[in-house]
């Protein structure tokens, strides 16, 4: 492969794919998946993905009035738990780029009659389609590994993000002890198993698990986000680095 | 998995109880309700925990505190946080032990909710396990209730007329000490009348 033909590539899983073509792709997996998005979530992470969500709302810091932005927010998880923190003088945003499970979250949102404070769009992460500074806080859960240029979006985050607000990555990552990151490994084996036998689709968690592989590990990501500007950039491992919640402020003068 | 984490998940679970007993009581909710915006610490000396209460409408959050800052603050022991708890009276938060800095109405608000707090506990475990075994077991815990009363209002008679009973039948003390002297010179004089006893004795066998 030449350095032009690199440079028009990216990774979507294992595999290395037209960059046009990434955004595309990703798509047809969470298109495949909207509907029993959440039940697999359960699934695979045996439950534990509610109390990390939790613990990441905690490190969002919001106070009622706030204006967030739940990015990649997909079936709602986050919105849900963000709007009555923000009451009813705040705002939450839920944006994702697949109108499937933009669709699966509102309806979830407006079947839990929690409507008032909460609004939806699709947006792309890398370049999002609001004004500048316009939120308190930007979270984006299990999102970021699927978006084509990782950095233009954490830019884009970072011009989103009102000074003094902060942003939050939640995402997978590199286990820090060898022996669970081998287990971890045997575990992640089963995921396109039990998508097969839960939704009928291996492959959409062939890719999820290629695609953690893939994604940047902490002190990466935590580089990146320094890079987008983002000050006082910390990290969270969960479960012994299975997860981790990374947290870039944006200081309130340039 | 990691201990905050796991704290996370525990006061996840304290939040949903509590919600579901404040939501008994519309009164506490307005209470609730004016405090939305404020955020208390609790925070415990010995041992050393600290739990933030995020107040937001009619809702309140438990929290680290990783994150947050506390518009008041309160510190003490274990054991006078609980009396403070225990006793639901505002007054004790004053007293020694207890510590509060900020804005002390955020806690003041706090303690009323917790001193009017009335919760229909029966009206909610009806819609779990129906009226009348809801009945059934108020009543009984009503029978119990009632029974416990009579009970040890019943032993503290008893135990209080034994006593006075039984305090009659007791010697004084001046007395008992002359008993006690009496039996022992008793007991030297049976000894010296028992001495002579073997003397004779052994005098008419010669």
């Amino acid at each position: 492969m030449t350095d032009k033909q690199k440079q028009d590539t990216t990774h979507f899983g294992y595999q290395q794919v037209p960059v046009e073509e990434k955004t595309g792709l990703v798509g047809q997996v969470f298109h495949s998946v909207a509907q029993k998005y959440d039940l697999m979530n359960d699934v695979m992470s045996l439950g534990t993905h509610r109390i990390i969500k939790r613990f990441t709302v905690e490190l969002s810091a919001l106070r009622p009035g706030m204006t967030v932005l739940d990015l990649a927010g997909g079936t709602g998880d986050f919105s849900l738990l963000f709007a009555p923190i923000v009451g009813k003088e705040g705002q939450v945003i839920l944006a994702d780029i697949n109108e499937s499970m933009v669709s699966v979250g509102r309806d979830r949102i407006l079947d839990k009659g929690r409507c008032e404070n909460i609004s939806y769009t699709l947006a792309n992460a890398e370049n999002l389609p609001f004004k500048p500074e316009s939120f308190d806080c930007i979270c984006i859960a299990y999102g970021l590994r699927n978006v084509t240029d990782k950095q233009a979006a954490l830019n884009s985050m970072f011009e989103m993000t009102r000074p003094g607000g902060r942003t939050l990555v939640l995402e997978f990552s590199k286990p820090q002890n060898p022996l669970l990151e081998k287990a971890y490994d045997a575990y992640s084996t089963l995921w396109p198993k039990a998508g097969k036998l839960v939704i009928g689709d291996a492959e959409s968690y062939q890719y999820l698990v290629e695609s953690i592989r893939m994604h940047p590990d902490q002190e990466t990501l935590k580089r990146m986000m320094q890079e987008a500007g983002f000050t006082d950039c910390h990290y969270h491992n969960v479960m012994g680095g299975i997860c981790a919640i990374h947290v870039g402020h944006k200081a309130l003068t340039d | 998995m990691n201990a905050p984490i796991v704290i996370s998940s525990a006061l996840s679970g304290c939040e949903k109880i509590i919600s579901t007993l404040l939501a008994q009581d519309n009164a506490a909710l307005e209470k609730v309700r004016a405090l939305s915006g404020k955020i208390l610490q609790v925070h415990c000396e010995q041992p050393t925990l600290s739990l933030y209460i995020q107040f937001v409408d009619d809702q309140l959050f438990l929290l680290q505190g990783v994150a947050v800052v506390a518009d008041c603050s309160l510190q003490g022991k274990a054991a006078s946080l609980l009396k403070l708890l225990v006793t639901r009276n505002s007054a004790y938060m004053h007293s020694e032990g207890i510590k509060v800095t900020g804005n002390t109405g955020v806690l003041s608000g706090t303690q009323e909710i917790l001193e009017d707090l009335d919760i229909d506990w029966e009206y909610q475990l009806s819609h779990v396990i129906g009226d009348i075994p809801t009945q059934l077991l108020a009543d009984g815990i009503d029978l119990a209730r009632r029974f416990f009363e009579r009970a040890s209002a019943s032993v503290r008679e008893d135990v209080s007329h034994f006593l006075i009973t039984e305090k009659k039948l007791f010697p004084e003390k001046n007395d008992l000490e002359s008993f006690c002297s009496d039996v022992d010179a008793l007991r030297l004089r049976v000894d010296r009348l028992s001495g002579r006893i073997d003397r004779m004795q052994s005098q008419t066998a010669e």
